[in-house]
C-alpha cells in the first residue's frame, strides 16, 4: 500500500510540473500533424491530385507512437538527470522509496503524458483514414502499444544507467532517437529500407508496438502478436541486470548516484 | 573619426564571430552526435516524403531536388535558431552587458549566425554527400557562382528575419515550438522541393511566398532549372532582402524603446 | 560625476488570477528619487528587497528610461546622451549571471572588451590584468559553467573594469556570497575608489555599507529616506547608544538598577543619547560610593539598526 502511495506521489506531482507547461505540449503535440500534413502536402503536389488518406493516417500515427516510444525510452533517465543537476534526487533518495520504484513512477507520469497525446493525435488520424467506425479498434490499439512497448522498458534502464555514468548523455540519446526513427516504420514500411537496416529494425521492440498497433487501428487484429515478439522480452530482462550491474558496480560504489 | 568608428565595428562583429565559433567547438559531443545522426534523419525524410510516390526512389532527378529540399531544411532551421539565442542572451543576463558596450542587436546576432553557418556546412555538405552515395543525387551544381550570391542572400534574409522574429517571440515562454513550426512551415512554402515536381495549381500558390524568391533562387541555381530568369530572380531577391533588413530594423527599434521604457524586452 | 534629480518610475504589471483571468495593476518602483555621488566616492543605496535599488541602477546605466526626472553621468544626460553615458559607465547588474558558460572566464572578458571596441591582443592584455586584480587566478582559464558564485562576482567586477570607466556601479555585488569572499569583494571596490573611481553600489546589507561607503542613502518604497555618511544618519535619527558599567561589588548600594553580568557582578545597562555625560555621572556616582569598577563598554548603534528603524516605521 505505501508503495502505491508514494508512485501517486509522484505521479501527480510529475504530471502538474508537465501539463503546466502547456506550450511544451502543445510543441510536442503538433509535431506529427506538421510533419504528416507537410509530407502529405509534398505528395500530393507530386502526385498531381490529393494523395491517399490512409497514407497521412499512417504517418501521423507513426509519429504519435513514435513520441511515446521515446518517452518510454527517455523519461526514465532524463527524469534521474534532472534530479541529478537539481539536487532534487537526494532528498528523494533521502526519503524510504526505493529507486526502483521512483523511477516507476515517473515512466507512469511520462507515459501518461504521452497516452494524452497519443489519443489526440491518434483520433484525428483515425478519423481522417476511417471515419468515426475507426474509434474502436484505435481505443484497443491503445491497450495494445502499450503491452507491445513494455520490452522497451530494458532499454530504458539501459540509458538511465548510461546518463548516471556520462556526464552528457543528451547527445547520445539524439543519436539513438534517430536511429530509432529510422528503422522502426513511424514513417513507412521498413521493406523500404536497405536489408541491413531491415533487419536491425526487426531485431528491436519499436517495430513490433508500431507494426502491431497500427494494424489494430486499420482492423487486422488477427496478425498481432506473431512469432518473434515474445522474444522481445530478452531486453526487458537484460536491460534489467544491466541495470543492477551498473547500480552495483558504479553507483554503489561511489555512494550516491551522479558523476 | 568615422574610421574608428568602421573599425570598432569591425572588432565587434569579429568578437561575436569567434565567440559563437568557440562555443559551437565546445559542444563537441553535441557536435559528433548531429554528425552520426544526420544519416538516419535524412532517411527519414527522404522515405517520409517517397512513402508519397514509392515509384521515384530510382529516379535520380527527384532524388536530386528532394536532397537540395533537405539541404535547404537544414539551413532554414538552423537560421532559426538564431531567434531563440536572442532569448537565451536575455536570460542569461548578457544582452544587457552588450547594449551597455554600445553594441547593436543584429551585430549581437552575429554570433550565433556563425554556429549556423558552420552548421550547415558540415551537416548541409553530409546531408548532399550521402544521397551522392546512397541515391546516386546529381549534386552537381549547374550554375555556381549564381548559387553563391543566392546563398549569400539568403544569408542575409534570414539574418534579418531571425533579428525580426526573435523579437517577436521573445515573450514566448517556449520560442521552440514556434521554432518546430517555422521550420517545416518555410521551407514547404519556399519551393524548397523544387516546383517542377508539383502540378501547376501547387506551384501557382508558392510563387505567393516571400521566401520563394530567396530559396527559390539557390534550388534554380543547383538544379539548373530556372522557372524565371535569373537576373530577375536576383533582383527580387534583392528586393526580398531589403524589406526584411527595414522591417528588421523597424522592429528592432520599438522592441528596445519598449525594453527601456517597460524593463522587459516586448512588443507589447 | 554622478547626479540623479527627481527620477519617478512606474511598471504596468499583470497580476494572474487562476488560469486565465489577469489584469493590469501598477507599481511605483521609484517615487521622486534625488542625490549626488563625488568622484572618488563610494555611494551606496541600502533598502529592503522590491526598495526600487535596481531600477535606479538601471536608469543610470540607460537601460531603462525613467517617467520623470534626469540623471547625468559625468555630465552627460542619461535620457539624451545614452551612448555617452555608457562609455563613462562600469556596470556589474547581476553577480550571479551574464556570461556564456561554455566560454572561459578569460574568454568572456576578452570578448566584452572587443565589444568596447578594443583589438583582440588590447583586450586579453586587459583581461589577464583584471583577472589578477580580481585575485581569479588560474580560475579565469576554466569555463563559466563550473562556477562558483564567489568566482563570478570576481568576473563580473572584472568585467565592470574592463573599459575602464570612471564611475562603477555595483548591483548588490556581494549577493549569496560567503563572509570571505564578500570581504575581498570589499577590499576590491574599497581599492577601486582609491585609485579615484567613483562607485554607486546598491546593497541589504548594512553591515557591509557602514564600513565601505563614504555615503549611504536609505530607500524604501521608492523614495530615500535618509542620507549622509553612515554618521551622519545615525545621528539624524538619534540613535542611543548602550552604555554597560560593571561594579566590582556583590551588592552595591546604588540609586541605579543593575543586573547580574556575565561574570557574576552587577553590571549597569543605561541607553542613552548622550553617551559621554550619561557614562562620566554614573562613574561619578559608583566612585562617590566608594566601588570599584570593572569593565566599561560604549556600544555604538549600528546602521543595521538605523536600517530597522527607518524600515520599520514606513
Ligand atoms: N520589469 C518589471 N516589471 C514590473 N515590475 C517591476 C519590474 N522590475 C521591478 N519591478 C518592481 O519594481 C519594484 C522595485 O524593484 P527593484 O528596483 O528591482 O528593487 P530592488 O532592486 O531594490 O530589490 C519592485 O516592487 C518590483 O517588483
Ligand atoms: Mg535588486
Amino acid at each position: 500500500m505505501r508503495v502505491i502511495n508514494q508512485v501517486m506521489g509522484i505521479v501527480e506531482a510529475e504530471l502538474r510540473s508537465l501539463l503546466r507547461e502547456v506550450s511544451w505540449f502543445i510543441g510536442i503535440s503538433s509535431f506529427p500533424f506538421l510533419f504528416a500534413f507537410v509530407a502529405y502536402a509534398l505528395g500530393s503536389g507530386m502526385g498531381g491530385r490529393p494523395a491517399d488518406p490512409r497514407l497521412l493516417f499512417y504517418q501521423l500515427i507513426g509519429l504519435a507512437m513514435y513520441i511515446v516510444a521515446l518517452m518510454m525510452t527517455f523519461s526514465a533517465a532524463s527524469f534521474v538527470r534532472e534530479g541529478l543537476l537539481t539536487g532534487r534526487l537526494e532528498y528523494l533518495l533521502s526519503s524510504p522509496i526505493s529507486p526502483f520504484t521512483m523511477i516507476f513512477s515517473n515512466m507512469i507520469s511520462s507515459s501518461l503524458f504521452g497516452l494524452i497525446n497519443y489519443i489526440i493525435v491518434g483520433v484525428v488520424a483515425t478519423i481522417i483514414a476511417f471515419g468515426f467506425a475507426g474509434i474502436l479498434n484505435f481505443i484497443v490499439s491503445l491497450l495494445v502499444l502499450y503491452v507491445a512497448l513494455i520490452p522497451a522498458i530494458g532499454f530504458s534502464l539501459i540509458f538511465l544507467a548510461v546518463s548516471i555514468i556520462v556526464r552528457e548523455p543528451e547527445p547520445i540519446a539524439n543519436l539513438i532517437a534517430s536511429f530509432i526513427a529510422v528503422v522502426s516504420g513511424f514513417l513507412y514500411p521498413v521493406t523500404l529500407l536497405p536489408y541491413v537496416l531491415q533487419i536491425i529494425g526487426r531485431a528491436l521492440p519499436y517495430y513490433y508496438a508500431v507494426e502491431y498497433a497500427r494494424s489494430t487501428v486499420q482492423g487486422f487484429i488477427n496478425q498481432i502478436f506473431t512469432m518473434p515478439f515474445p522474444f522481445m522480452f530478452f531486453y526487458l530482462i537484460a536491460g534489467y541486470l544491466i541495470y543492477k550491474y551498473f547500480e552495483r558496480a558504479y553507483i554503489k560504489k561511489k555512494g550516491t548516484y551522479g558523476w | 573619426m568615422a574610421g574608428n568608428f568602421f573599425i570598432k565595428g569591425i572588432r565587434k562583429v569579429f568578437a561575436e564571430f569567434e565567440r559563437g565559433v568557440t562555443i559551437y567547438v565546445r559542444y563537441k559531443v553535441w557536435l559528433i552526435s548531429d554528425i552520426l545522426a544526420t544519416p538516419f534523419w535524412v532517411l527519414l525524410l527522404l522515405y517520409g516524403i517517397l512513402l508519397y510516390a514509392v515509384n521515384y526512389v530510382n529516379n535520380s532527378s527527384v532524388i536530386t531536388s528532394l536532397t537540395w529540399g533537405i539541404f535547404l531544411f537544414v539551413f532554414v532551421s538552423n537560421f532559426l535558431g538564431i531567434a531563440s539565442s536572442l532569448v537565451l542572451s536575455i536570460q542569461q543576463g548578457i544582452l544587457e552587458n552588450v547594449i551597455m558596450t554600445n553594441s547593436s542587436i543584429v551585430s549581437h546576432l552575429v554570433g550565433r549566425v556563425a554556429i549556423s553557418l558552420i552548421d550547415t556546412a558540415v551537416i548541409g555538405s553530409l546531408v548532399l554527400l550521402l544521397n551522392t552515395l546512397l541515391f546516386s543525387a546529381n549534386i552537381f551544381i549547374a550554375d555556381p557562382l549564381f548559387f553563391v550570391i543566392y546563398l549569400f542572400l539568403a544569408i542575409l534574409f534570414f539574418l534579418f528575419f531571425a533579428g525580426t522574429y526573435s523579437f517577436l517571440i521573445i515573450n514566448v515562454r517556449s520560442p521552440w515550438v514556434a521554432n518546430q513550426a517555422l521550420q517545416f512551415i518555410i521551407p514547404f512554402f519556399s519551393g524548397a522541393i523544387p516546383i517542377q515536381l508539383f502540378s501547376k495549381g501547387f506551384a501557382s500558390v508558392i510563387v505567393y511566398s516571400p521566401f520563394y524568391y530567396v530559396i527559390g533562387p539557390i534550388i534554380a541555381a543547383a538544379t539548373g532549372y530556372y522557372p524565371i530568369d535569373r537576373v530577375l530572380f536576383l533582383l527580387l531577391d534583392i528586393l526580398a532582402v531589403l524589406i526584411m533588413g527595414i522591417i528588421s530594423y523597424r522592429v528592432q527599434k520599438i522592441i528596445l524603446r519598449n525594453a527601456l521604457k517597460k524593463g522587459k524586452f516586448s512588443l507589447f | 560625476m554622478l547626479q540623479v534629480n527627481e527620477i519617478y518610475k512606474e511598471y504596468k504589471t499583470r497580476e494572474r488570477k487562476g488560469l486565465f483571468n489577469s489584469s493590469y495593476r501598477t507599481v511605483k518602483a521609484l517615487d521622486g528619487v534625488s542625490f549626488e555621488v563625488e568622484k572618488g566616492e563610494i555611494f551606496s543605496l541600502v533598502g529592503p528587497n522590491g526598495a526600487g535599488k535596481t531600477t535606479t541602477i538601471k536608469i543610470i546605466a540607460t537601460l531603462l528610461i525613467p517617467d520623470k526626472g534626469e540623471a547625468y553621468v559625468n555630465g552627460y544626460s542619461v535620457i539624451k546622451e545614452p551612448k555617452k553615458v555608457r562609455e563613462n559607465l562600469g556596470i556589474v547588474l547581476y553577480a550571479n549571471k551574464g556570461f556564456y558558460s561554455r566560454l572561459t572566464g578569460i574568454e568572456n572578458l576578452v570578448y566584452y572588451g572587443r565589444l568596447y571596441g578594443m583589438s583582440k591582443q588590447e583586450a586579453l592584455r586587459r583581461a589577464k590584468e583584471l583577472v589578477d586584480s580580481v585575485s581569479l587566478g588560474k580560475d579565469a582559464y576554466r569555463t563559466v559553467d563550473e562556477y562558483s558564485l564567489g568566482m563570478m562576482a570576481k568576473l563580473s567586477i572584472a568585467k565592470c573594469l574592463i573599459n575602464d570607466a570612471p564611475i562603477l556601479l555595483f548591483d548588490e555585488p556581494t549577493i549569496g556570497l560567503d563572509p570571505i569572499s564578500a570581504r575581498k569583494i570589499r577590499n576590491l571596490i574599497k581599492e577601486l575608489a582609491e585609485k579615484g573611481k567613483t562607485v554607486l553600489l546598491t546593497s541589504h546589507n548594512m553591515w557591509e555599507v557602514e564600513n565601505l561607503s563614504n555615503r549611504v542613502a536609505i530607500i524604501n518604497k521608492g523614495k530615500i529616506v535618509i542620507s549622509g555618511s553612515p554618521w551622519e544618519v545615525k545621528n539624524k535619527l538619534k540613535l542611543k547608544h548602550m552604555i554597560e558599567v560593571e561594579v566590582l561589588n556583590d551588592n552595591p548600594k546604588l540609586d541605579l538598577d543593575f543586573k547580574i553580568g556575565e561574570r557574576g557582578f552587577p553590571v549597569i545597562k543605561v541607553i542613552s543619547e548622550k553617551p559621554t555625560e550619561d557614562l562620566l555621572r554614573i562613574v561619578d556616582e559608583i566612585r562617590t560610593k566608594g566601588y570599584e569598577i570593572g569593565n566599561i563598554k560604549i556600544i555604538e548603534p549600528s546602521l543595521e539598526e538605523a536600517f530597522a528603524k527607518v524600515v520599520e516605521e514606513k
